[in-house]
């Protein structure tokens, strides 16, 4: 027999064959018992190889640790990016917290070097202090005849102080006396 | 969004009744069950895992054993790619025919003659091995294997004639030494 023979019929147990070629093959193996007899023996081979293979089945109790540690596995990864997301929001949530009180650390220290600023450089300029029956009502002005414009449309006493350079200096009069 | 329950009881189901023959395909086209049966129950596992991220859009009505074990098959296959690189070289030296006159499988199926087969297959190049159990295992055509190692049909014909060679050759002579 020769090689192609054998390959011819291993095609045929392996179900390759057409139509047209597995009709020829039976009908040699009818007329030729060396044929048939290679190809019982292929079978037997066959057979064997199978049966052999069957031995790398794991055992029952294997195959069900195997079965409960991969669904484990799958649930598992299943919620891994929910516990992913728990963890970003954990961050998100820390992170607002700091950023929240760095601000309110950043606005406090702001508004004390401001006040600390104008109380050592105050704003150059006129204040008018109006004393009135109702309180006492203070209006800045950049100029001293805006400041004393203003001050002469009240009927009461007056003042008009000059800050500039921090001078403090005051005029006193009475009502339209500016 | 998470896959309906029938899903997951489909997936669980076929995950349950396939388990041990996934494991078995793993081991025998590895060819490794002693040296590294982790292996094999890790490619299992991470192909497992695979298959349930995208459960809801296969069909679990059929027992998914074709589909798991064509997934296992493919990662068995590239993880010998990655490890050995793409060579699928062939051993080049062949034994005599196949013969009904020197039929290793006309002898009593013992525990021992499967152990040595098995050990036989496991000796084989890994394409040859791969070749052989998807065909005779898997019951895979020509073309379907060829497609999944990447190579030609006539190639996959040839490895296969070479392994069953190469396998009858060997339990020969092991049961001459005995």
């Amino acid at each position: 027999m020769i090689e192609s023979d054998y390959m011819l019929i291993e095609e045929f147990l392996d179900g390759q064959l057409s139509k047209v070629q597995r009709e020829a093959l039976e009908q040699r193996l009818t007329q030729d018992a060396v044929l048939a007899n290679a190809l019982a023996a292929a079978r037997r081979q066959r057979q064997l190889r199978q049966a052999a293979v069957e031995l790398y089945r794991p055992t029952d109790i294997e195959a069900s640790v195997l079965t409960r540690t991969t669904m484990e596995r799958c649930y598992k990864d299943e919620f891994a990016p929910l516990a992913k997301l728990d963890r970003r929001y954990l961050v998100l949530r820390w992170t607002r917290r700091i950023t929240a009180v760095a601000a309110c650390l950043f606005l406090a220290a702001g508004s004390y070097w401001l006040g600390y600023n104008s109380q050592k450089n105050p704003v150059n300029g006129y204040q008018v202090i109006i004393n009135t029956d109702a309180g006492q009502t203070v209006r800045q002005f950049s100029t001293l005849d805006e400041a004393k414009q203003y001050a002469n449309t009240y009927q009461t006493t007056q003042m008009v102080t000059d800050q500039t350079n921090g001078d403090n200096q005051s005029q006193l009069s009475t009502a339209g006396e500016f | 969004m998470a896959a309906p329950p029938t899903a997951n009881k489909a997936f669980e189901a076929a995950v349950n009744a396939n388990m041990s023959r996934l494991i078995a395909l793993a081991r025998s086209m590895l060819g490794a069950p002693m040296r590294d049966a982790k292996q094999a129950e890790d490619i299992v596992q991470d192909t497992l895992l695979k298959l349930f991220r995208h459960r809801d859009t296969y069909d679990w009505s059929n027992g998914g054993w074709s589909l798991m074990a064509k997934a296992v098959a493919r990662s068995v296959i590239s993880c010998r790619r990655r490890k050995v690189g793409a060579s699928l070289e062939a051993d080049p030296v062949l034994s005599d025919g196949l013969g009904a006159e020197n039929d290793p499988a006309a002898v009593p199926i013992t525990a021992e003659t499967m152990q040595t087969v098995r050990r036989h297959i496991e000796a084989l190049p890994p394409a040859w091995r791969e070749a052989l159990i998807l065909r005779e295992q898997q019951e895979m055509g020509y073309r379907e294997i060829a497609e999944m190692l990447d190579v030609t049909e006539s190639q996959v014909k040839t490895w296969l004639h070479r392994a069953r060679v190469r396998l009858a050759g060997s339990l020969r002579e092991h049961l001459r030494e005995r």
